[in-house]
Formats: structure tokens, sequence, C-alpha cells
């Protein structure tokens, strides 16, 4: 056990640091586990959760194919256009799309989508970027927490737990909802003084041809129709007893075919090193569930909050959240998810439950898996290295000259963080405790 | 390779004086016409292939001399007819016209057209051999001497058959405004940056400058068609215009040698995607190639 969590502090210490690329750190991690005899091949292949890798293909393959429609852009220029090229409206508005295309997509897409044209738009009104940057990695943050495909820790949560599409947008739709709006009003307060755009640069925004931006409609019709397929079935996934994963599977493969799409070009788009950091990822926490680290430690945080159940999930909530702002929250919650399933039984001993599988999931496991869902989730925006939809918004701006800085970005994230966290913790209160 | 050609005396119009360069090349054609091994043609026919070429088969190889050449179908081997002009004419525009030859070598080894226009370019760089051969008035003499020079060269076609003299030389200081209109006088996308002595330092591109100028999120938009009014490129390009060429050239250059062979030279260019290739001797650059020619040199018919 000890080799196992040696070896899973130094490759998470390589992830955090970013010393070494973190795809070669897990995948080298796992390598490690396997060769030193750590854990069997067979145990660390099982430990490989497919249907999150077919998941997160499936969704990248359909977003590339839908991109490359000219779809954002046209969505983006519509909206400064209808907007009137008035900053602070194209700001919020920028804000909101960028929330609800994160829980569609996924959030670190559609940070790589929206933030160029941002960059774009801002520079035709003479705009400053970076708040607008800063605010679209927020929403995309908490957007995205709304949905089973909208943030990894929730795609990594759902495939763990079973948790399917339309519980994610039942439990966790409505206090990001809240948060949205909460987040626009802030949004509002905080820039509005920077963001004043003269007449004469608004024409520029006015006279854009939006259609002119789409370069494929025929592709785009189909495409949005694959897409709609896809989502039903996400709604329906349950009912019809499919994963996710190959929902989203056979949806973007489909929509390649429909579209015209070579399948070869499009899967070279796919982005496999963050598919490998899921896998490597994987294959290590199997060394350590081998190893039963996590029960010992589901001992360990039971001893701490006393077995008291309200304060156990609200800990796990606040732990992800601080947490997830200091370091990557996929490795976190990949690390928490063996965790918390350790804690389960003896809640539901407590409860007095046993035996009654509904219950349990409903009294015991959804609260605290949606703790760890909105700490995991909304806890990325406490800092600009908390979530990989932060950190693609910074690498954006800093090559095209509108750096985020660190403390720019805490200035607005940490706030931002704590607010929601404290939204969630009252949601939880309520709702669940 | 050998280039199959002969060149009997009867090739050869020598101290020659024609009233315009339409009538020297018909009396080339005319010439060339008698040679063994050339397909049944008539003159007109002959003098219709040439002017079809006109544009991309008429070839200055040196200051006085212009090579007319084109391929066609059953030829033998390469056939030249070969005129010395006792007085210089107009050349289009620009020059003194001295020398001018007549080729027509097989459109199936279209190599042995680019070899022998290569060794004609050769033959005019030695300042003796040229004015020895702008005096020659006695076919009988010349003939052979100039067959025996273009017999001599044997071996696969290399990068020196290829290449074309660097034109002008710039220097790792010189600003990039001024390295821009220089290239752009040039009409060339890439050009190689040396010291005096022509060791090649580094290479500048067009490609390189747009990606210094132009902000990356460009790159990250599928179009820009939407926007009717935005014109920002000298904001962007202002850093550009303070640098000079140092700062913006890249080590990431073909350079080879003069016997390199065809197959490295296209290697370069359409696998390794360089814009050009830097033909380098004893550490001199002493001759570029890049993609068009090599593929007007080898594919054009």
């Amino acid at each position: 056990m000890i080799a196992s969590l040696v070896l899973f502090g130094i490759t998470y210490l390589a992830i955090a640091t970013e010393k070494v690329d973190k795809t070669a750190a897990a995948l080298l991690g796992a390598a490690a586990a396997v060769s030193l005899g750590i854990v069997p091949y067979e145990e660390a292949l099982h430990a490989v959760d497919l249907n999150v890798v077919l998941l997160l293909v499936g969704m990248m393959l359909s977003v590339n194919v839908l991109a490359s429609t000219g779809v954002f852009e046209w969505v983006a220029v519509k909206i400064a256009q209808k907007a009137g090229g008035d900053g602070m409206k194209i700001m919020l508005l920028f804000m909101l799309v960028t929330g609800v295309l994160s829980a569609l997509l996924d959030n670190v897409t559609t940070v790589i989508l929206i933030a160029p044209i941002t960059i774009l738009i801002c520079e035709i009104l003479a705009l400053p970027a970076v708040p607008f940057l800063v605010l679209e990695a927020l929403a995309s943050n908490i957007g995205g927490t709304s949905t089973l495909v909208g943030d990894p820790p929730n795609v990594l949560i759902a495939s763990a737990t079973g948790l399917d599409f339309n519980e994610f947008i039942m439990h966790l739709g409505p206090p990001v909802l809240i948060m949205m709006v909460g987040g626009l009003l802030v949004a509002r307060l905080w820039f509005h003084k920077v963001v004043q755009v003269p007449p004469a640069l608004r024409e520029r925004v006015l006279k854009a041809r939006p259609e002119r931006a789409i370069l494929r409609p025929r592709r785009l019709k189909r495409a949005l129709f694959v897409f709609g397929l896809m989502l039903v079935g996400f709604f329906v996934s349950h009912m019809v007893h499919l994963e996710p994963g190959v929902i989203a599977i056979a949806g973007g493969i489909f929509m390649a075919v429909v579209c015209g799409v070579d399948l070869h070009h499009a899967l070279e788009k796919v982005e496999w090193n963050s598919v490998l950091f899921f896998v490597g990822l994987f294959m290590l926490i199997g060394a350590l569930e081998y190893h039963h680290v996590f029960e010992h430690l589901g001992e360990l945080m039971l001893q701490w909050t006393d077995g008291n159940f309200a304060m156990t999930v609200l800990l796990v909530m606040w732990f992800a959240g601080i947490m997830s702002a200091i370091v990557d929250n996929i490795p976190l919650v990949i690390a928490m998810l063996p965790l918390l399933q350790t804690m389960v039984p003896v809640f539901a001993v407590q409860f007095g439950l046993v035996g009654d599988e509904e219950a349990i999931r409903v009294q015991v496991e959804e609260p605290l898996y949606w703790a760890l869902a909105l700490g995991a989730c909304l806890g990325g925006n406490g800092s600009l290295v908390g979530a990989s939809a932060n950190v693609i918004i910074a690498q954006i701006g800093s090559r095209n000259n509108h750096p985020v800085g660190f403390l720019q970005f805490g200035k607005y994230g940490l706030p931002t963080m704590l607010g929601t966290l404290m939204i969630s913790t009252v949601y939880v209160w309520l709702r669940y405790l | 390779m050998a280039l199959h050609t002969t060149f009997p005396p009867d090739r050869l119009l020598l101290q020659a004086s024609f009233s315009s360069t339409d009538q020297l090349v018909e009396a080339l054609a005319r010439t060339i016409l008698s040679a063994e091994g050339m397909p049944q043609l008539s003159h007109d026919e002959l003098m219709a292939a040439i002017a079809e070429r006109r544009d991309d088969g008429w070839t200055r190889l040196a200051q006085h001399f212009v090579a007319v050449h084109l391929r066609l179908p059953d030829v033998s081997g390469v056939r030249m007819a070969f005129a010395t002009l006792a007085e210089p004419m107009r050349w289009v525009d620009d020059g003194n016209l001295r020398w001018c030859a007549l080729l027509v070598a097989p459109r199936e080894r279209p190599v042995q057209e680019v070899r022998l226009l290569h060794e004609l370019g050769e033959l005019c760089k030695d300042p003796a051999k040229r004015a020895w051969i702008s005096a020659a008035r006695d076919p009988e003499v010349l003939a052979p001497w100039i067959d025996a020079r273009l017999r001599e060269p044997e071996g696969p076609i290399t990068a020196r058959d290829l290449m074309r003299p660097s034109m002008g030389i710039l220097r790792p200081d010189t600003p990039v405004p001024e390295l821009v209109r220089r290239m752009a006088s040039m009409n060339v996308d890439a050009v190689g940056l040396t010291d005096p002595d022509r060791k090649l330092l580094g290479q500048v591109t067009a490609a390189d400058l747009f990606t210094l100028g132009m902000p990356d999120f460009f790159r990250q938009l599928r179009s820009v068609a939407f926007i009717p009014e935005f014109d920002p490129f000298e904001r962007y390009f202002a850093k550009e215009a303070k640098l000079v060429a140092a700062d913006v050239m890249s080590q990431d250059y073909a350079a080879l040698p003069p016997d390199a062979t065809v197959l490295e030279v296209v290697f370069a260019l359409a696998v390794q995607g360089h814009p050009k290739v830097y033909v380098v001797e004893d550490g001199r650059l002493i001759g570029v190639i890049d993609r068009i020619r090599v593929l007007d040199r080898i594919l054009s018919p």
C-alpha cells in the first residue's frame, strides 16, 4: 500500500507542478505501477473506465464537426449584433452563452471555441478582452456543473455511480441557474466601467454579416440534427439502458459520417492527450483501490467528522472545492470517488437502510456525489490553475497579447468560487440534509 | 544520365545577322528540323509549338544568351541548334542578345532538357570561353567543342542542375520592412540570410512573418468573412516593423550540397515542406531551388 501511495503522490506532484506533461506523468505513473508489480496489469486495465473514454471521444468528435461549420462564429457575431455593439450586453450575453454551451458540450471545448471569436469581437470594438475571457472561464465552470457532459468531474461521477443525464440536470441545474443569474449581476457590477464602446466602433459590429460565418449550411443542418438526437439519447439513456459513452461515441461517428467528414481526419482532431491522461489516472487509481487505500482514507474521514453525515457531505464539497482551486479537479475526483463509495455502507448502516437500495441511493449516495460534483466543478473557479478551462483561457489570452494573470484571475475567481460554494452549501443543506 | 545528343556543325549558325528575333528563331527551327531523330514535323508546326511555349519555354541562361526549349514526343534525344550573332540584337525590353539556342527534348525524358539547359548555362560562366564562342567563325571547330562539353556530364540530375543563382544577398541586420520590400521585388516567399562570405545563416519566410504579426486567435477561427470593416494589420505588424531580419530568421531550412539528387530536393520541398532548398558548397550559398522551379524544369510539358 505504501508503494502505491508513494507512486501516486509522485505522479500527482508531477501533474500539479506541471514539471512534466500531465499525460506523460499519468501514463508513466501507470506504467510504473504495473512494472513494479504494485498492481496486476489486468486489474489496472479493468480500472480504466471506457464509458468516460468513449464519452470524451464522442463529444470531441461531434463538437469538432459542429465547429467546422462556423456555427460558433455565427452565434458570437449574432449576439454582438443583437446587442447593438453595447459592450456590457455583449459581455453578459457571451457569459450566458458560454454557460449554456458548457452545459451542452463541455466547458473546455466551449472556451476553446468561444475565446478566439471573443477576442476578435473585443478587438473590433476596442474592448479589453481580459474581463471577457475571465468571465467566460468562470461561466464555463458554472454552466458545465449543471449537466453530465458539462465538466469532466461530472462525466467521472456519472460513470462511476450510474447517475443519468436527467438526474444531473434535476439536481445540479437549479443551483447553477441561481449562480448564473448571480454571476451576471456581479459581472455587471465588476466591469460596467470598462466596457464602453464608442458609437463609431459599434457600427463595425452592426455591419457584420453573420450569415457569412456559416461555411457549410448543409453540414450544419445535419450536424445539429444528429446533435439533437444525441441530446435526446442522453435524456432517455437511463430508460433505454444505454451508457452516455455509447450514445456519445455513436453520435459522434454518426455525425461525421452523415456530414461527410472524413472519419480519419475527424479522429485526428480528438484530443488524445486528454483521453490518455484519463486512462493513466484510472490505472493509477486502480492501483490504490487494489491496495484498499480508499477504505482506509474513508475510515479516517469518518473518524474526523465523527460519523456526522451532514458534516461529511459538506466536508466533501468544501474539500473538493478548495482542493480543486489548487490542483486539477480531474485526478482529485478520480481519487475521491472510491473514497466516497467506501463511506456509503457505513452511513447505510447508521441510517438503518441496509437492504433498501433505493433509499441508500437517494439518502446517502446522491448527497455525497452531488456535493462532490458541486465542489469539484465550482472549486475550479478559485484560481487560474483550478480548472482546465481557466488554463486554456489563460493560454489563449497570453498568445494574443491579453495575458490573464494569476492574481487578476483570482481577484474575480476566488469570490466566485466562495459565492457559488456558499450557494451550494445552502442548496445541499436544504435539499438533502 | 547520358544526354544522347550529337551536335554536328550544320546545327550552328555563326556570326549570323537577323532583322528580328522571330527571324532568328525561324532560322534555328529550319536548322533543327534537318537533324536526325526529329519527329516528322513541318516548319509551321514547329514554329507553332515554339510560339505556344513563348511564356515559359524561353529561358535567359546568361546576360546575352537565351535558350528556346520545348519537349516533343518521338524525339530520340536532345537536339539543338545554336546561333551566335554578328551584332547584338534587342531582346524583349532588356539587354542585348548575342547567342541563341533552340532545344528540342524528348517529352518522355524531361530531365534531359533540364540538364542541357544547365550545361549551356555553365558554358557562359567562364569569360574566356564566352569570348571564344562569341568570336568563333568555323562551325567545324566550334561544333565538336560544344558537343564534347555537352556530352561530358553523366550521372543523375543534381541540385546544381536545378538551382538558380541567389537573387541578391540579404544580411541579418536588414530591417524587416526593407527585407519585405526586397522579397516583394524578387517575388519570393522565402529568402536566405548570409554573412559577407555568403555563409548561410538562416531563412526568413513570408509565412514566418505572418505568424509573428498575426495574433494567434485568427488561426482558431473558421472564417472572418462575417466582419466587413476591420483593418488592424498596421497595428498587428507594428512590432515587426521595428525588427531586423535576424530577429525573425529561422534555422529551420533545407540546405543541400550541389550534388544532392533530385529525390533529395523534391523530398525537402514536397515532403518536409520547405519553401526553398539552399544549395551550399564549402559552406557558401551558391544557389537556390524553389518548388515551382523544380516543377517547371521536370514536370511541365
